[in-house]
């Protein structure tokens, strides 16, 4: 993975995404009708410009569903949010300036790398020059610009993943978000792409929220980590300081509580023993 | 109409939808998805759902309830309705029988020519109604050139044999893939594992095979009932005096003018074919015990001792040379004067169909169905988005509707149509739509018979489109709509060019079963629209069976080529180059 030249070229993207601020008040999702049990909530949570937040979680703890909400897929039964003040609430999904990244890349298997990655710049009818001028800007800055005719099922894993990446810096979103984008790739491969997406970040200050359930991703990665469990925020701190010593820091932390099952972390100990090599977290 | 059941055979992958998927929510329509539904829900209400209601009106008129209530007690109608019954009964095991004996000779019999056997058993799919009935005819009737010239028998092939051997070689391609594809997604590790506990191949058969399979044998024997009951150009052709449902409605309207009589029987064909179709997709489909995993463990042990092979290789084989046979006669018919009296060869047949009177029906039929076969099929894929990514309360419903254009009988669609739209639509005193079918309908009725075509033909696309849909991760929609497209955008660049394949196979079952298709065209025919199935009758009809051959062999090879058409447009998936 030899490195970014974003350090060197500026974008020539004269419209250069603002990072946002994101607010979510008092939001909630149930599914099956307004009773059903939350699966996510009263969250409170406020997202600085530029800041990377992780939400760290056993499955099914509500973290991806507060992704998908902020996204728009999923709509919250109650509550606010919104971005830079604007409320994002009954937007869908393509008004919304946000771009996901998916723990299946979610390329689209018809389409050459080079036209997943413009995909989303032709739909906002930019020419064709400066398009292509984006495309390659992105490619390069990914080392993908050799692949660019590919098709994505030609690739191997992780250069998928980096076209699911290219192809949402590409517009220059206010808020990226990921959705477990790792947790398909071998853990080698992990630990450099996420080295990869942290420095990306910071560079381009997108601000970011990052959904996963392995802890030392979320170290790693993360400004800020916020412990989800039953739907609801358990704590909420920067990676080292908050927490307990690195590494049993967020074991320990479930543990405290003294409410959470044993059954239940034995399930998330497994994720994170898969984590550090052997399988794959199965798809949703 | 073989063509009509070609679907439920080719897409078993096709499950009953699940009533709620996890992890693919969708609860926010835009604006355009929802006029879509308006649209399409129109279109279905129009095209399936107005007949409907016509014929239960029609039904349950004064007219209409007399021969309802004549239909338990007149001894007559008693008769008819007896004799459809017992109609259905044979052919449905009868056929499930050869399909049952041709899967399993294909999936587990060792012998050569397996693929020219698989093009045997599906040849009777691509074939007009009639070939079949009309060279069973020529063959053993009464002067036919096996049962008369041959062995010099005086045999009467007309009735309830001649309509079973007909109906049974024309369905049984139907049973034959279901039970095919069935056979061929059981584990091998299980009869591995009876063998294992020391059980004999015979044993494995009886034990294992056999009940795993029941599921299937009842669906196939459902279907196969419900199409027998249902079809009515062979019982015309060759019924005789055996009269069932379908061709005492047929009378009725043809020939008493008792419209509201004809509706009577229809609906009283209707009401099984609704529940067998509901029956099957929802219950046997469910029970089945077959696991689709897509992901078959293991070879089957083929049977190669000549003792499990040769008793039903040579049933198998026995069949296959009558279908041969059967076909070979359609060809040769077409080329001499008339088949079994006069053997003289003559292109007079062919130049009858092909430049003389006969050929304004072959250019009105093809440019019909070529007109009816897109929208078939982009409605069905639309239909088949709607149910899968966008409906999620309600998609049950819409799915019942895409799909009652294939459970309705063809007799029971044409009559509905015919009741429904030989006047204007009129409500109050606003005309909304002119009449569309009969003598005094605009474009000669044409437009009816189109949307015969297009509602007859969408549910298989609507099947293969939903069956390729649950194949695409929802994922990928979510990652357009997030790149910033809208429903409609993310349906037209991201969809539907995944879904093309689909969407091309679904086209071509769409234009086979338009240009088959008879029972429903039947009774909305114009003089001035002359569609080739019912020309054919018609030529049946009057003796000219050389005509008819003709037109059958042309029908074939059209069908023919537009298939091999589509299948080199459908192959190349690959993803195009870049487009700057």
């Amino acid at each position: 993975m030899t490195n970014t030249t974003l350090e060197t070229k500026s974008s020539p993207n004269t419209n250069t995404g603002e990072a946002g601020s994101l607010q979510l008040t008092g939001i909630s999702k149930s599914y099956g009708g307004g009773n059903g049990p939350l699966a996510v909530d009263n969250i409170n949570l406020q997202i600085k410009s530029g800041e990377f937040l992780t939400l760290l979680g056993p499955s099914g703890c509500g973290k991806t569903t507060t992704l998908r909400m902020i996204a728009g897929f999923e709509n919250p039964t109650a509550g606010e949010l919104t971005l830079d003040g604007e409320d994002m609430i009954g937007l869908t999904p393509d008004k919304r300036p946000m771009a996901m990244v998916f723990q299946s890349y979610a390329l689209f298997p018809h389409m050459s790398v080079y036209d997943n990655v413009a995909y989303g710049l032709k739909l906002l009818k930019m020419g064709k020059k400066q398009i292509e001028q984006e495309v390659n800007f992105a490619l390069t800055s990914m080392s993908l610009l050799a692949f660019a005719d590919r098709s994505p099922n030609q690739l191997s894993g992780g250069q998928q993943q980096r076209v699911a990446l290219a192809r949402a810096l590409v517009m220059k979103p206010k808020v990226l978000l990921f959705d477990e984008p790792l947790s398909n790739l071998d853990a080698k491969l992990r630990v450099q792409m996420r080295t990869e997406i942290r420095r990306l970040q910071q560079k381009l200050g997108i601000t970011s929220v990052y959904v996963t359930h392995d802890q030392d991703e979320a170290m790693s990665l993360s400004d800020r980590i916020v412990v989800m469990r039953h739907g609801k925020i358990e704590q909420l701190a920067p990676p080292r300081g908050g927490l307990p010593a690195a590494g049993v820091g967020l074991r320990g932390g479930f543990h405290r509580t003294g409410q959470l099952p044993r059954r239940r972390w034995f399930h998330c100990a497994r994720y994170r023993r898969d984590s550090h090599g052997t399988g794959q977290r199965p798809r949703r | 109409m073989s063509i009509d059941t070609l679907q439920p055979a080719t897409a078993p992958a096709a499950p009953p939808l699940p009533a709620k998927r996890a992890g693919a929510k969708f609860s926010k329509l835009d604006t355009v998805t929802k006029l879509v539904i308006a649209l399409v829900v129109g279109i279905l209400l129009l095209l399936i759902g107005y007949p409907l209601i016509r014929i239960l009106t029609q039904s349950f008129s004064p007219e209409g309830r007399d021969t309802l209530g004549q239909i338990l007690t007149s001894a007559t109608n008693r008769g008819v309705l007896l004799n459809t019954v017992a109609l259905g009964l044979v052919v449905g095991a009868v056929g499930t029988c050869i399909g049952f004996a041709f899967a399993y000779a294909q999936a587990r019999l060792e012998f050569r020519g397996k693929r020219i056997l698989h093009l045997i058993a599906l040849l009777p799919i691509v074939s007009p109604p009639f070939a079949v009935a009309t060279a069973v005819i020529s063959l053993f009737g009464r002067s036919g050139l096996i049962s008369n010239k041959l062995l010099g028998l005086d045999y009467n092939i007309y009735g309830l044999t001649g309509l079973t051997v007909v109906l049974g070689l024309s369905f049984f391609p139907v049973a034959y893939m279901n039970l095919l594809g069935m056979l061929r997604s059981l584990d091998p590790a299980m009869d591995e594992a009876a063998s294992n506990l020391g059980a004999s191949k015979w044993k494995i058969f009886r034990s294992v095979t056999i009940p795993m399979l029941i599921p299937g044998f009842a669906s196939c024997f459902l279907l196969l009932f419900v199409e027998a009951i249902a079809d009515l150009a062979n019982p015309l052709v060759i019924g005789g005096d055996f009269t069932v449902l379908s061709t005492r409605a047929y009378i009725a309207i043809t020939g008493e003018y008792n419209v509201a009589g004809g509706a009577a029987y229809s609906l009283v064909l209707l009401l099984p074919g609704l529940l067998v179709f509901l029956v099957q997709r929802y219950w046997a489909e469910r029970k089945s015990v077959v696991s689709v995993t897509g992901k078959p463990s293991g070879r089957v042990n083929l049977i190669s001792s000549p003792l499990g092979r040769i008793p039903l290789l040579t049933i198998v084989l026995l069949i296959a040379a009558l279908i041969v046979t059967i076909y070979v006669t359609v060809f040769i018919g077409a080329f001499t004067k008339i088949l079994g009296v006069n053997n003289s060869f003559t292109l007079a047949n062919y130049q009858y169909v092909l430049a003389g009177i006969g050929s304004d029906a072959m250019f009105t039929t093809t440019i019909l169905a070529l007109i009816a076969t897109p929208i078939a099929g982009v409605l069905g894929m639309i239909l088949a988005w709607l149910i899968v990514r966008k409906v999620k309360r309600g998609r049950g419903v819409l799915d019942f509707m895409g799909m009652l254009g294939l459970a309705v009988p063809g007799t029971v669609l044409g009559i509905g149509y015919a009741l429904a739209f030989n006047k204007p639509f009129i409500i109050g005193n606003i005309q909304l739509l002119p009449a569309l079918a009969g003598g005094g309908a605009i474009l000669g009725g044409a437009m009816a018979i189109v949307m015969v075509y297009v509602i007859r033909s969408m549910p298989s696309g609507q099947r293969s489109g939903v069956a390729a849909l649950q194949q695409i991760d929802p994922a990928i929609d979510e990652a357009s709509t997030s790149l910033g497209a809208s429903g409609i955008t993310t349906f037209r660049t991201i969809t539907l060019p995944l879904i093309r394949p689909a969407l091309l196979s679904g086209l071509t079952y769409a234009f086979a079963r338009a240009m088959t298709t008879l029972s429903p065209i039947i009774f909305i025919t114009t003089p001035q629209t002359k569609i080739m199935t019912s020309q054919i009758l018609s030529e049946v009809d009057a003796g000219r069976f050389g005509n008819a051959f003709a037109y059958c062999t042309i029908l074939i090879v059209i069908v023919l080529s537009v298939i091999g058409l589509m299948n080199l447009l459908v192959r190349d998936p690959r993803p195009k180059t870049r487009t700057r």
